[in-house]
């Protein structure tokens, strides 16, 4: 499963769990905010990917810019994984 | 002896409260304010609940009552529910929708816009009112604190700069943090926006069209904001943050964002008022201050490295047993030194802060160990890089039992009964939990 999926798939248990409702099809350029999870759902997200993937980019990168939108958000943690690696 | 009225009146500058559809100026709330007052002069020396509708007729009802009534409880329409019954409550709409408690025509309206103001005379007769204000307390009850106008206002300031500033509230203006922002705005003569949606990204469009300059917001909130790509349409010049510990790569990012702007941390709470201000955009504050002060509050670290503070103004009899015979009242924050910096480290008490709002273990524990087959559950706080905190439970069951279906009645026994923040997002599956020996669990492994 590459990382995209990865996000997707967490996103989906994450917004059961929480009880949000994600929208039907997420884009690389839809906006987090408007996907369906709220800031408590993020928080878990965050959570969760960190449990399966070993990092939390927010606190390991020096990000100075926040992901806005679905894409960037996959890219952070791509970088993450990235740096992990090296 | 002033009252809130007395504050604004015949100030050179004056404030203005913006919704999404209107403005008031704080004259028109002023005269509305009299009009109020003299209709329930019945309430003169009485308590009085106020129940939050919008900043704009808030502003009105503590207007009109600080400095007559004993008491204004501050209320959302569920707080309300916790004062006593004999207590009048009064929920003030001024828009014209609703306009069933405002006996003004169209004409006197018109009449009273233009008008220069002379009320103040209506507002000569003034007692200190007590102010009260709600904090979650560990039944899940509401417990309330009482306050004055002069400590609420004591870090509210006034300057040119400052009535320049357009505000928006984030907060719930009956909340402590939401009433800073309102007071502050008001006292400085600057302008008020409401933040009317439920939703950021249009909250945050709202506030870009009226250029609001100056915004405070738990840590929590404004990682939210730097995730709506909307946050640099906001021309900041003052960044206010509170509620939760102030990370530095936050502080970073921000300044980084707005290298001009003020960037404030205050140190407050429900229950004891505004500690203190830092301002130096670095985490935690100065060691000197342990021995300097900090404005008119005293600061130390006791035996138990909790942070103790003395203010300058009084604080309320209930937290007599927090306060130490010199006066300092322990803040149940947990406190290191690093180098030139004191740190906080968390809540002493277990307190669990999920983006500014506060859970108490002991409530979630109550709920999670009256499911069927539960033995022991310990509820605690893990590190979040989004919300601070997210709370997790450990739980021993017995071993008659299947932890499948166990965690699925905690589930939906803790959807039912608390609130969302409040949920654990995780349910451990333990076989022993360490207890000391006077049948406590141990919260400190995890503080």
């Amino acid at each position: 499963m590459n990382i995209e999926q990865t996000v997707k798939r967490a996103m989906s248990d994450v917004a059961q769990l929480s009880d949000c409702q994600l929208i039907e099809t997420i884009e690389p350029d839809t906006l987090l905010l408007q996907s369906g999870l709220d800031s408590l759902g993020y928080a878990m997200l965050v959570a969760q990917l960190e449990e399966e993937l070993g990092i939390d980019p927010f606190t390991e990168l020096a990000i100075t810019v926040y992901p806005a939108t679905f894409a960037e958000f996959v890219a952070v943690y791509a970088q993450g994984l990235e740096q992990k690696r090296d | 002896m002033s009252n809130l009225a007395s504050l604004l009146i015949n100030r050179a500058v004056t404030p203005v409260i913006e919704s999404a559809s209107q403005s008031f100026s704080v004259e028109w709330l002023l005269e509305l304010a009299q009009q109020w007052r003299e209709e329930y002069q019945h309430l003169k020396n009485k308590p009085l609940a106020l129940i939050y509708t919008d900043s704009a007729s808030f502003s009105v009802g503590l207007l009109a009552f600080d400095g007559f009534c004993s008491d204004l409880y501050l209320c959302s329409a569920s707080l309300v529910k916790s004062i006593d019954p004999s207590y009048q409550r009064l929920s003030i709409n001024i828009y014209p929708a609703s306009e069933q408690h405002i006996k003004l025509s169209q004409e006197d309206a018109e009449i009273a816009q233009k008008s220069s103001f002379r009320v103040d005379h209506a507002f000569t007769h003034t007692i200190v009112t007590r102010w009260w204000l709600a904090s979650s307390g560990t039944s899940g009850q509401p417990k309330w604190f009482s306050h004055s106008l002069a400590s609420l206002t004591l870090s509210t300031k006034a300057s040119p700069t400052l009535s320049a500033l357009c505000w928006a509230n984030l907060y719930q203006p009956y909340r402590y943090a939401g009433l800073q922002v309102l007071l502050q705005a008001l006292t400085s003569g600057a302008t008020l926006v409401d933040g009317s949606s439920e939703d950021l990204i249009t909250n945050m469009k709202h506030f870009a069209r009226e250029k609001v300059s100056a915004l405070s917001a738990t840590p929590s909130m404004w990682r939210q904001m730097l995730m709506t790509n909307q946050l640099l349409n906001l021309p900041l010049k003052r960044i206010t943050l509170g509620g939760e510990t102030v990370d530095q790569p936050l502080l970073d990012k921000l300044s980084a964002l707005y290298p001009d702007a003020s960037i404030r941390h205050i140190y407050a709470s429900t229950e004891a008022g505004v500690g203190f201000v830092v301002a130096d955009k670095l985490a935690g504050f100065p060691v000197d201050w342990l021995q300097q002060g900090v404005g008119r509050a005293q600061l130390r670290i006791d035996e138990n490295q909790h942070l103790r503070i003395k203010p300058s103004h009084k604080l309320d009899a209930q937290l007599e047993a927090l306060i130490d015979e010199k006066g300092y009242l322990d803040t149940q924050d947990q406190v290191q030194i690093e180098g030139e910096r004191v740190l906080f480290l968390g809540r002493a008490s277990g307190v669990i802060n999920v983006g500014g709002n506060k859970v108490h273990p002991e409530k979630v524990e109550s709920i999670i160990l009256s499911v069927a087959g539960v033995l022991q559950a310990k509820v605690y706080g893990q590190a979040n890089s989004v919300l601070g905190s997210l709370v997790v439970a450990d739980i021993v069951i017995d071993s008659h039992h299947d932890w499948s279906s166990i965690s699925h009645s905690v589930r939906e026994r803790c959807k039912l009964i608390l609130q969302r923040f409040e949920i654990p997002v995780k349910l451990r599956h333990i076989d022993s939990l360490v207890v000391s020996p006077t049948g406590k669990l141990n919260r400190s492994d995890n503080v």
